[in-house]
């Protein structure tokens, strides 16, 4: 699951559809017509929330003051989960908005003889955890986006070329998370370079910290973190440990670039949700939310941040530099 | 006089007609014209519209294309390839070209030099390490023949869409680039090209898919479009067509056009809401309909001031005519128009004049017939007032002639009244007289006393003949007889005649003979019968010897009725008064009891009465003939005629109860019907009556009373109260000397009504014609005997 972070332009954005909404208020259709009940692992999706709020308001604005939101955070907590998703179904909004793969999985076991329509955003990959049937026809009344493609092993290769002396890297990860055989990919892939992958697989948020205190025992010469929830929540903890241990580090995930990471490879973010209130649209329009594709991400970015602390004393390649798509300095 | 179609309104209508039917061809056929043009340039915009999306796509694809190219410039004669350099080239690429996925360089022999994919890790390792899949080496061997060799879309999990494309090095080596395009990033190309305001494009490739839409979520589903007839009409014809109407996928009318995307064989098709297509043609229809109208309304102004104008001279040559015609002559029509109208109207002028002038000289004319006529006038008047005069002098007179016929009328009234009363008060005397002289020539011996006796009931009976005629004829003039309509048996008519005067008529030695006759009439049987009865005395009378025949014969519905005799006849001068009261003629044959004149008069009121016609044929010295029509009545029950002949044995052993007022009637009749033989009880009121039965134990077997006892009491009292007491309806007769009797239709059952004065002989004949009826359901005979 990976957590974003509202950009200034957004916010700008979301300023301009509120003022260009106004109007329409004031004609009398200030009184929702839909309800949109919000479900969440954690409270931090607020953030991503409002990234949605924004790209909602500027694919529709006339739907978007039309519709009510409520939210619900199970912090973590899968009976409060649950639970929550158990009382979502009961209320019988118009449809369940979820910001991750546990708040999606939960409101289909929970789901009673009503099929309230669910939209998820996940960084899992739906099919082969059985969220959906596939990803053009989803079924069971649930569509949404996904940010997940299998790119252990790329990134591997990418901080291969950053750091072409590199020998022993570090992959920070959820381990509780079944991927298909894809960090074993990587594993592979790093063995065929000549590089030796370190585990450092965590399975729960009390594992991180321990993980930190010891990560510079195996003498990593950099480290790669994957865009879970555990490092979501604990990014600035592990970005300020690469900075103490001045190790340079690949994320997967934008997010850890703002707070200062080094550098990441993954999906642009950008059209996400963008992506996620076109599916909430066409299902407020009387669409089926189970023919509606559930779609994956169309850009990858390389992301090299110069602002990040020792930027400059890692060496970074020539040619990792002219691959990057963005060089922030 | 108002027409149906008035001059002006047929101007009106056919000059409407005509302009409007010229505008209306003109601009329908001007609007064809329009609209087909306007639907051309359509059409050609729109298929202006699709080459130029046609060559946005193309843009998007010669953007991958020439980036492909220039990353095959490492592959130049003389120089060894360099992976690295490839590779590095190809991150560039991926960078340049976002819709990349993947690159992967092969050289001549077919191996895969290096593979460079935008998420999936790099490699180089060899040949063997990466295969080549058929359909990529076929395309590869494409890439040979042309510059840009494409491949079939295909769906990645069945949902993104991505085409293969190969272009090969022209150079020594040979090397070629096969790329894997995502065409999910087509999307933004597809949904920038624009048809009209709202108009949009999508693509479909030669498998019918749908690989662009500007919803991106229709080409993640994978669509098959074989049951889209737009795209059937295109891939089916493999031609590209013209813009046609067709539906979107949301079901809306959109005017479609496709065009062929060179290379890969797609198919871009650019629509375009047909309402939006189609506003310029609408909105041109709505200008040339208002201009229509405008026209229209401007036609209509124009022809109601033509026709106006054409048909206001011919007005008012009419209205001209019309004030001629109602006699105004000094009208005349001003017309300045030029024109045969001008000509009708001076011609109209001459005819006025002419008509002034015969007007005038008629005028004259009428003028002295006028003063004539009041010269005839005046003494016209003069002798209507002469008229009125005498009229007013022969109404004065014709008053006073009015209260002369009162006056006589009333005298008339009075004398009716007197004869009737005097009548009345004489009969009952001589009823008792008579009675009485036939008790007393029953009672004497000695022939001249009998003989005396006989000469006073002689002396009686002319007396009461005289009375009695004199009393009909009163009743006659009184209209105070009512007719009792019903049907009377002439043969029952007959014997009861025959029986009354058979004696009469032996005593003259005369042959009295009634014909057979069955025939029943329709009449009052009291007025018929005296009819009868006097014509056949008034014929005995006047007959010395032969005879008198009656008889009877049927004419359709009519029965004649005809008493001959073969008396001394009556001349034809005579013929007219022997109707007139006391009018006798004078013969010397008369009889000499020749009566006193007054039954033919009877005869004559009461066939009046009845309305019956009385025809004479007479001859004197051989004999008359009267005769009288009678109705034909229809069959009924025949009346119950009276028995004749007089026999006293018949009534002994009656017991009979007499009533009567008058002691001396009352005392004639007990002794009358005590030489009869019969057991008699007399009373003289209802209540003796009671004192009297009170003794006998037998019921009486008939009733004899006088209609009037004195005071309230009566003989109809009488009847009741003994019928009563006995529980019989025992016969009764009722002797009476009333002017104006009941009718026997309001008499009790089984009652005779017999009009004073009765001799004897009549009394017993009614007396034995009663005791005959002994069955009390028998109607009583309703004949008046005298």
């Amino acid at each position: 699951m990976s957590p974003d972070k509202m950009k200034p332009p957004c916010r700008m954005r979301r300023l301009l559809i509120a003022a260009a909404a106004v109007p329409i208020l004031v004609q009398g259709r200030a009184s929702p017509r839909f309800h949109i009940a919000c479900l969440s692992s954690s409270r931090q999706s607020t953030t991503a929330f409002d990234a949605f709020q924004a790209a909602f308001g500027a694919h529709d604005p006339a739907m978007a003051v039309q519709v009510r939101f409520t939210h619900a955070f199970a912090d973590f907590d899968p009976q409060r989960l649950r639970h929550l998703a158990l009382k979502l179904d009961a209320a019988g909004p118009d449809l369940i908005l979820c910001f991750d793969f546990d708040a999606a999985q939960a409101v289909l076991s929970a789901r009673g003889k009503t099929e309230i329509p669910v939209v998820f955003r996940a960084h899992d990959d739906p099919v082969k955890r059985g969220l959906v049937d596939s990803y053009s026809r989803p079924g069971r009344g649930m569509t949404g986006i996904t940010t997940f493609r299998c790119i252990d092993d790329k990134l591997v290769e990418i901080m291969r070329d950053a750091l072409p002396a590199a020998r022993r890297i570090g992959f920070i990860r959820d381990a509780s998370i079944p991927d298909g055989g894809c960090h074993a990919k990587a594993q592979e892939y790093a063995r065929k370079r000549g590089v030796e992958l370190l585990d450092y697989s965590v399975s729960a948020q009390t594992d991180l910290p321990a993980l930190l205190a010891r990560i510079g025992y195996a003498k990593p010469d950099a480290v790669i973190v994957s865009a879970t929830a555990i490092t979501w929540n604990g990014r600035r903890d592990v970005i300020a440990k690469m900075d103490a241990l001045a190790l340079p580090a690949l994320y997967e995930a934008q997010v850890f670039v703002d707070d200062g990471g080094l550098m990441y490879f993954g999906a642009v973010q950008s059209d996400a949700y963008m992506r996620l209130a076109r599916a909430v649209v066409h299902i407020l329009r009387g669409g089926k939310a189970g023919e509606f594709p559930v779609s994956r991400p169309v850009q990858f970015e390389l992301l090299i941040n110069f602002k990040a602390k020792h930027a400059h004393s890692y060496a970074l390649s020539a040619e990792i530099l002219r691959r990057a798509d963005r060089i922030l300095e | 006089m108002s027409f149906r179609q008035p001059l002006f309104r047929k101007y009106m209508l056919v000059l409407t007609g005509m302009i409007a039917a010229t505008l209306i061809i003109a601009s329908v056929v001007q609007t064809a014209l329009s609209v087909r043009a306007q639907r051309a340039r359509v059409d050609e915009l729109l298929m202006a519209q699709s080459q130029l999306a046609i060559v946005q796509i193309q843009s998007f694809l010669s953007s991958i294309t020439d980036s492909m190219l220039w990353a095959l410039d490492y592959d130049q004669p003389g120089r060894p390839v360099d992976l690295a350099g490839v590779r590095d080239v190809i991150h560039r690429l991926l960078r340049k070209v976002p819709s990349l996925l993947q690159l992967r360089y092969v050289s001549a022999d077919g191996c895969v030099r290096i593979e460079v994919a935008r998420v999936s890790v790099d490699s180089s390792d060899g040949c063997a390490s990466i295969p080549l899949l058929e359909h990529e080496r076929t395309l590869l061997r494409e890439a040979r023949n042309r510059p840009v060799a494409y491949g079939r879309v295909l769906f990645r999990d069945g949902s993104e869409p991505y085409v293969d494309i190969a272009i090969a090095s022209r150079s020594r080596l040979g090397g070629a680039l096969l790329a894997q395009v995502d065409l999910r990033q087509i999307h933004s190309t597809v949904t920038a090209i624009r048809a009209g305001a709202s108009g949009s494009a999508y693509i479909v490739d030669q498998d019918w898919q749908l690989i662009a839409h500007p919803d991106a979520n229709l080409v993640l589903r994978h669509l098959d479009l074989r049951g889209s007839d737009a795209v059937a009409a295109v891939l089916s014809g493999g031609l590209a067509t013209n813009p046609t109407m067709t539906y979107d996928f949301n079901g809306h009318t959109v005017l479609s056009v496709a065009a062929p995307v060179r290379g890969p064989r797609w198919w871009l098709f650019v629509q375009q809401p047909a309402r939006e297509a189609f506003h310029p043609i609408l909105v041109s229809l709505g200008a040339t309909l208002f201009v229509v109208l405008v026209a229209l309304a401007a036609a209509v102004a124009v022809s109601y001031l033509l026709a106006r104008r054409m048909s206001s001279p011919i007005l008012a040559v009419r209205v001209g005519a019309e004030r001629i015609g109602a006699g105004d002559l000094q009208t005349r029509i001003v017309i300045e128009t030029g024109d045969e109208v001008e000509l009708l109207a001076h011609e109209f002028n001459r005819m006025a004049i002419a008509l002034g002038e015969s007007h005038e000289h008629l005028e004259a004319k009428v003028s002295q017939r006028t003063a004539a006529l009041e010269l005839v006038g005046a003494k016209v008047r003069r002798q209507a007032a002469e008229l009125a005069a005498v009229n007013a002098e022969l109404s004065s007179r014709l008053g006073e002639l009015a209260l002369r016929k009162d006056e006589a009328e009333r005298a008339s009234a009075a004398k009716t009244r007197f004869l009737a009363a005097a009548s009345h008060d004489l009969m009952q005397p001589m009823h008792a007289v008579g009675l009485l002289l036939g008790v007393l020539y029953e009672r004497l011996h000695n022939p001249d006393e009998s003989n005396l006796v006989s000469k006073v009931q002689a002396a009686v009976h002319g007396m009461e003949s005289l009375f009695s005629g004199l009393l009909d004829i009163s009743k006659l003039d009184s209209h105070t007889v009512t007719l009792d309509m019903q049907t009377v048996q002439l043969e029952d008519l007959f014997a009861f005649v025959e029986l009354n005067y058979q004696p009469l008529a032996q005593e003259k030695s005369l042959r009295l003979r009634f014909a057979r006759c069955r025939y029943g009439v329709r009449s009052d049987s009291a007025l018929l019968e005296r009819i009868v009865a006097n014509l056949v005395s008034n014929a005995i009378r006047y007959t010395v010897s032969g005879k008198v025949l009656i008889g009877c014969r049927r004419v359709g519905n009519t029965v004649r009725l005809q008493v001959h005799d073969t008396g001394v006849g009556i001349p034809a001068a005579l013929q007219g008064h022997i109707f007139e009261e006391f009018y006798q003629i004078d013969t010397q044959r008369r009889e000499p009891r020749q009566g006193l004149g007054l039954g033919l008069s009877i005869v004559q009121r009461s066939a009046s009465l009845l309305g019956v016609a009385i025809h004479l044929t007479s001859t004197p010295g051989r004999g008359s003939m009267f005769e009288i029509t009678l109705p034909l009545a229809h069959r009924q029950a025949a009346a119950v005629s009276p028995v004749p002949g007089l026999n006293t044995q018949r009534l002994r052993g009656a017991f009979i109860v007499v009533v009567d007022d008058d002691v001396n009637a009352l005392y004639a009749m007990e002794q009358l019907f005590g030489l009869a033989g019969c057991h008699v009880i007399a009373a003289r009121s209802t209540a003796e009556i009671h004192d009297l039965l009170s003794c006998h134990i037998r019921i009486p077997d008939l009733i004899v009373t006088d209609l009037r006892l004195g005071g309230a009491d009566s003989g109809l009292h009488a009847i009741d109260y003994i019928r009563r007491d006995s529980e019989q309806s025992i016969a009764a007769i009722i002797v009476t000397g009333e002017s104006n009797p009941p009718s026997q239709a309001s008499l009790p059952d089984h009652c005779m009504l017999l009009r004073k004065p009765v001799r004897p002989a009549s009394l017993f004949n009614a007396c034995i014609a009663m005791l005959g009826t002994s069955n009390p359901e028998t109607p009583a005979p309703a004949y008046l005997l005298q």
